[in-house]
């Protein structure tokens, strides 16, 4: 046995040389990690609930015109007068302009809608529109205004601005009297806002109001008449001359609007406690704003109430804070008026955040239509150091987008990223641009729509935080999943 | 008991079996350091900026040892650059790493090395540090070839568990090796 040990001593001798050859060779490298806290952390946006959209559910309107284009509106008829529309001489672009000569109800001149309305006992209407006096003829008084005809058309009851500096209700029996006027000055060239609201009883009660565009009230004037009882009437515009000329006061018309409910408001409901609305006309004017202190809320916009020029227009939601919560996009095919009521519907967000923040879901419901835009701040990112970090968002691979799904998700830091954007289901741009973020109002925003309801995808984002700007230093990367539904 | 030339050769051969089965599985159980042909460096473009305002620290002891501090927090952080690795020798060499001490995965979800084209940023190979042994194999055929007066770019990668428990003021070691032929 001893024999086999030293022979086995022997043998590995003899090959010791080879296993000292050197053929590897060792570098050593150790490292020590300090775990810390988490600087950077995800938390949940003050606001827990999406937009998803506005829908018109009532219009007060019977039937509006922003005479706009270079033909008359069809189904209007005048009488007497010389009718023409005169593009970009409106408020807002078109307007339609009258020339006075004598030819229509008692020497006055008139341009109606020509759809008959009920003035059965207990019947209320409201008539607003935009009106000035262009040209008065010398040693005369031009009136123009609005005109309730009765049917057959042979009276009517005119509530006008006049060049004599008065605010007058006369009626046309068919000869003109004035009911009641209130003096006022009335100034050339300048549009005035008349709004009449008319309540047939036992006899006629008109009220009418004279603003100026920016909706300051300039007169309030009142009449009870009996004079002529209509079964139905229509409602227009006209122009009369009185004094040396019988004929040529010229005046010109925008904005006219005829309902049954109080026109000089759109009314959003359904509202979450404080948000905010803006109406935006398609020429991109703020026509009105506010908050809403109960879920209801009423905007005056009693100075254009066919809003713009009579087609598309936004209607903005924000939340209490000022971030965008929805954009209402009106059909080019359609206006925003005076008396609309829209009705929002709202979702609550399902946000999970893991205990270290560091993790984030956030599930919650957008539009299921273009012509609502969902905005929200899905995630906001806090910066629990007292130091600036460079952060962007990608869109990992693993995400899964249903059909139909239009967004934009920015990261907002000190600026706003450039944006994820995803087209019909398509990703075109995966990662934003890097912003530095500090304190604690940083966002991630969403701008998203569905074309379809009940479609589901799923964001994979993962949040990257640098200490030294364009992805140097340290970073740090955060998952966030967004659950989009509609 | 009488010992022939058949049983001497016998034992030979065990012997030198035995030999190169031990070279090829545990060649470092016996290897040394003959010199400074592969070697550490600061890369030129280190940002050492940490969390916290943290400093990333790494220091290279005779370019053969290299310490690294750096201060993680949850989710997957990522160092980029903190080491260099040079071929100063005329020849090809092959580098594997012989993980030792890894990094705890009760804390860590994923910890890795990304070693890069440093010309190119290209990845040329992801090293598991997260658990003993050696990498990207024990197997030499898959070593990494490091060409002559060629580098490396070194990344930490490494993911901490978002858990609660998880402690975020944790103190992990790492201790590998360079391996080289």
């Amino acid at each position: 046995m001893k024999k086999y040990i030293a022979i086995f001593l022997i043998s590995f001798l003899i090959f010791l040389p080879q296993l000292h050859a050197s053929r590897f060779t060792l570098d050593t490298i150790s490292a020590s990690l300090v775990g810390q806290a988490p600087p950077v952390t995800l938390n949940q946006p003050a606001y827990t609930y999406t937009c998803l959209y506005l829908s018109r559910t009532s219009r007060a309107a019977l039937t509006y015109q922003d005479f706009e284009g270079t033909s008359l509106p069809s189904n209007w008829a005048s009488i007497g007068s010389t009718w023409s529309m005169i593009p970009g001489g409106g408020y807002k672009g078109g307007a339609l302009q009258g020339t006075d000569n004598g030819g229509g109800i008692g020497g006055s001149t008139e341009f109606y809608w020509n759809t008959q309305v009920s003035f059965t006992s207990g019947s209320s209407y409201n008539i607003t529109a935009k009106v000035k006096i262009s040209a008065v003829p010398s040693n005369s008084i031009v009136y123009a205004g609005i005109a309730i005809i009765r049917n057959p058309t042979n009276m009517l009851y005119e509530i006008s601005i006049s060049s004599n500096n008065r605010f007058n209700i006369r009626l046309f029996s068919p000869s003109p009297t004035t009911l009641v006027f209130a003096q006022v000055t009335i100034t050339l060239n300048t549009w005035y806002i008349i709004y009449v609201s008319i309540t047939r009883t036992t006899t006629n009660i008109i009220n009418a109001y004279l603003y100026d565009v920016n909706g300051n009230l300039l007169a309030n004037i009142s009449a009870t008449n009996n004079n002529f009882n209509p079964n139905s009437g229509f409602f227009g515009v006209d122009v009369d001359t009185r004094g040396s000329a019988t004929n040529n006061g010229v005046a010109r018309f925008d904005d006219f609007l005829a309902g049954n409910g109080d026109l000089r408001f759109i009314r959003i409901n359904n509202l979450q406690s404080g948000m905010q609305a803006q109406i935006i006309d398609n020429l991109g004017n703020l026509v009105a704003s506010g908050s809403a202190t109960t879920s209801n809320l009423a905007l005056n916009v009693l100075s254009d109430v066919v809003v713009g020029t009579g087609t598309d227009g936004r209607i903005i939601l924000k939340y209490p804070s000022g971030q965008n919560c929805l954009i209402y996009n009106n059909p080019t095919s359609n206006a925003i008026l005076g008396g609309d009521t829209y009705t929002l519907i709202t979702a609550t967000m399902t946000i999970a955040i893991d205990s270290t923040k560091t993790l984030a879901n956030n599930t919650f419901y957008i539009s299921p239509s273009n012509a609502n835009i969902t905005q929200t701040i899905a995630i906001v990112i806090s910066i629990v150091d007292s130091r600036t970090y460079y952060a962007l968002l990608n869109l990992t691979s693993s995400s899964s987008l249903a059909s139909g799904l239009y967004a934009n998700i920015t990261l907002s830091g000190s600026s706003n990223s450039t944006s994820i954007v995803i087209t019909n289901s398509v990703v075109s741009t995966s990662i934003t641009s890097e912003v530095s973020i500090s304190g604690s109002n940083n966002y991630i925003l969403i701008s998203a729509y569905y074309t379809t309801a009940a479609k589901t995808s799923t964001l994979n984002l993962m949040l990257q935080y640098c200490t030294v700007a364009n992805g140097n230093g340290a970073c740090v990367l955060y998952p966030i999943n967004l659950i989009i539904k509609s | 008991m009488s010992f022939s030339k058949k049983n001497w050769l016998f034992l030979f051969l065990i012997v030198a079996l035995i030999n190169s089965v031990f070279n090829a599985i545990t060649p470092l159980s016996y290897a040394q350091n003959k010199g400074e042909l592969v070697i550490f460096h600061v890369p030129s473009n280190i940002v050492s900026s940490d969390l916290w305002g943290a400093i990333v620290s790494i220091s290279i002891f005779q370019n053969t040892s290299a310490t690294i501090t750096v201060h993680p927090t949850y989710g997957t952080n990522y160092y980029s650059d903190v080491l260099l690795i040079t071929n100063l020798d005329a020849i090809t060499h092959y580098i594997a790493f012989n993980i030792t001490d890894p990094l705890a995965m009760n804390v860590f979800s994923s910890a890795e090395l990304y070693l890069r084209n440093p010309a190119n940023g290209e990845l040329v190979a992801k090293i598991d540090i997260g658990s003993t042994g050696f990498r990207p194999s024990n197997n030499i055929a898959n070593w990494i070839s490091l060409g002559s007066n060629s580098s490396l770019m070194v990344d930490l990668v490494i993911s901490i568990k978002a858990s609660s428990n998880t402690q975020k003021f944790f103190f992990e070691n790492l201790t590998l090796y360079l391996v080289y032929m």
